[in-house]
């Protein structure tokens, strides 16, 4: 399996926040969630990758080329949705589309227009009159219709309503069956990411903090319900963050650390997403 | 570049509709008043708001952020900006000489070729503030680069002021009149020389 994202030592230094060190490897065929809290580094990862900043230091791959070198061939095969739309909003679909043509070398109208009728994009209408489900959509139906083989989101899904997200997550599964496609998604809905997401990548105050197969991932942390006493005699690099409250302790851990305990229920991504956040104020 | 401006001239259509109103509503004023000295100041605060207009059509909609995503190179961002501008300028210098032609009969004392040289000067004139405004226009964003604007509208009458006020005597008609025929090339340099400065600036841009 071909990676199609490969993202090495990534470096990007501001004056009160800086992204470090980010190791991210998306492998074709998958969906991976890229998630976090509002600014621990989502959107200037995704801008790194896009080359809209420029790195300090290291390594972006895409389809296993430079990302800078190679940015135009690339860009080719990129499908980009930003949180909102970024088309003048005087414009109208089939104008979109003639625009677009000119853009990409594999503009495909009919392709552009069967996710404009599925998506029952109305035709006549100027884009500041869409619904900001209506105008996602569209985005989306521009960076599904020039042959994409990547599909990069940044916080897309925000703001919409469950129906409409779902049909989203069921475009990108579509998407998927190809095996040589990836979609890079930002989110911070997690319930969405747990639907759909292969891989998860937890991006916290600039670092990552972990990085992969969500089943591992779901597998790997349980929630420990147990008394004082009983969670001092833990071995504490098992637990990955804790909650105390009048009946005991509630901790993340790692379940093949922990012995002897009945009670470790199933971990939700928001349990090891606000747990880790927790263990790393502690 | 194709795509880059077509989406301005798309997006520019109302303002389009507003512009041949105003024309209609000048040629009417310039033929009421025997004069058409107003068309060609139009014209150039028209060129060279143009400019302002579809970037900050860009800044409302996160434009750059997005073509930047797409195989659209910087640089042709920064070009095509220019291409559209130019092409304007052009077109508008088009319109006015035919109005000009056309109301020259009508016009006291009017002279085909002081016309024609006039409204060569303002066209060349207003390519000189786009060469000169552009880079500030690219490094300083719309909302900054409206005044920046305005100084450089000032500045002809600040030196033709001077000039007056020192007593410097003002070249004779021959010298002007080769000044008019040459300007085109020297606009031209300059064009190019502001174009690599925007393009230098739009390239150290983060979005």
């Amino acid at each position: 399996m071909e990676n199609v994202l490969e993202i090495r030592k990534l470096n990007k230094r501001y004056k009160g926040f800086s992204l470090s060190d980010v190791d991210i490897t998306l492998p074709s065929g998958s969906i991976m969630g890229f998630i976090g809290e509002n600014g621990a580094g989502k959107t200037t990862t995704i801008k790194l990758i896009l080359n809209l900043l420029h790195r300090d230091s290291g390594e972006i791959k895409i389809f296993g080329k430079d990302n800078i070198r190679n940015e135009k061939e690339i860009k080719e095969e990129i499908g980009v949705v930003f949180d909102e739309c970024n088309f003048p909003d005087t414009m109208k679909i089939s104008e979109i589309s003639r625009v677009m043509g000119h853009i990409y070398s594999k503009w495909d109208d009919n392709t552009f227009g069967r996710y404009a009728d599925k998506f029952s994009l109305p035709a006549n209408k100027e884009i500041k009159e869409f619904s900001r489900g209506m105008k996602m959509k569209l985005s989306i139906a521009a960076a599904m219709s020039h042959g994409a083989r990547l599909l990069i989101l940044d916080e897309a899904t925000s703001g919409l309503d469950p129906v409409v997200r779902d049909e989203i997550l069921d475009i990108f599964l579509e998407f998927i069956q190809d095996e040589r496609n990836a979609v890079f998604v930002s989110t911070h809905i997690l319930s969405d990411i747990e639907k759909v997401a292969d891989y998860i990548t937890f991006i916290h105050k600039g670092r990552i903090k972990f990085s992969q197969p969500k089943d591992e991932l779901l597998e790997n942390y349980g929630i420990l319900k147990c008394s004082y006493s009983e969670f001092d005699a833990v071995d504490k690099s098992a637990v990955k963050g804790y909650r105390k409250n009048d009946f005991g302790v509630e901790a993340l851990v790692l379940r093949d650390q922990i012995r002897g305990y009945k009670t470790i229920d199933h971990a939700t991504l928001e349990d090891i997403m606000l747990f880790t956040v927790r263990g790393d104020q502690q | 570049m194709k795509g880059l401006i077509l989406k301005d001239l798309l997006s520019l259509k109302k303002q389009g509709k507003l512009l041949l109103l105003m024309l209609v509503f000048f040629v009417v004023y310039s033929y009421a008043t025997k004069n058409t000295s107003i068309l060609g100041s139009m014209l150039a605060v028209l060129c060279t708001m143009l400019p302002i207009t579809t970037l900050s059509c860009d800044e409302r909609s996160k434009w750059d952020k997005f073509a930047l995503s797409t195989p659209v190179q910087r640089k042709t961002v920064v070009v095509s900006k220019y291409v559209l501008s130019i092409l304007f300028n052009i077109t508008a210098f088009a319109i006015m000489t035919v109005i000009n032609l056309i109301l020259l009969p009508y016009i006291e004392n009017a002279n085909l070729e002081e016309t024609v040289l006039t409204l060569l000067g303002t066209c060349m004139g207003t390519l000189l503030i786009l060469a000169i405004f552009m880079p500030f226009l690219f490094k300083f964003g719309v909302e900054k680069s409206r005044f920046i604007l305005m100084a450089i509208y000032a500045l002809p009458l600040m030196i033709s002021g001077l000039i007056h006020k020192m007593n410097i005597p003002l070249p004779d008609e021959r010298f002007l009149k080769s000044l008019a025929y040459a300007s085109p090339v020297i606009t031209l340099c300059l064009l190019l020389i502001s174009v690599n400065v925007s393009v230098g600036i739009y390239n150290k841009k983060e979005f």
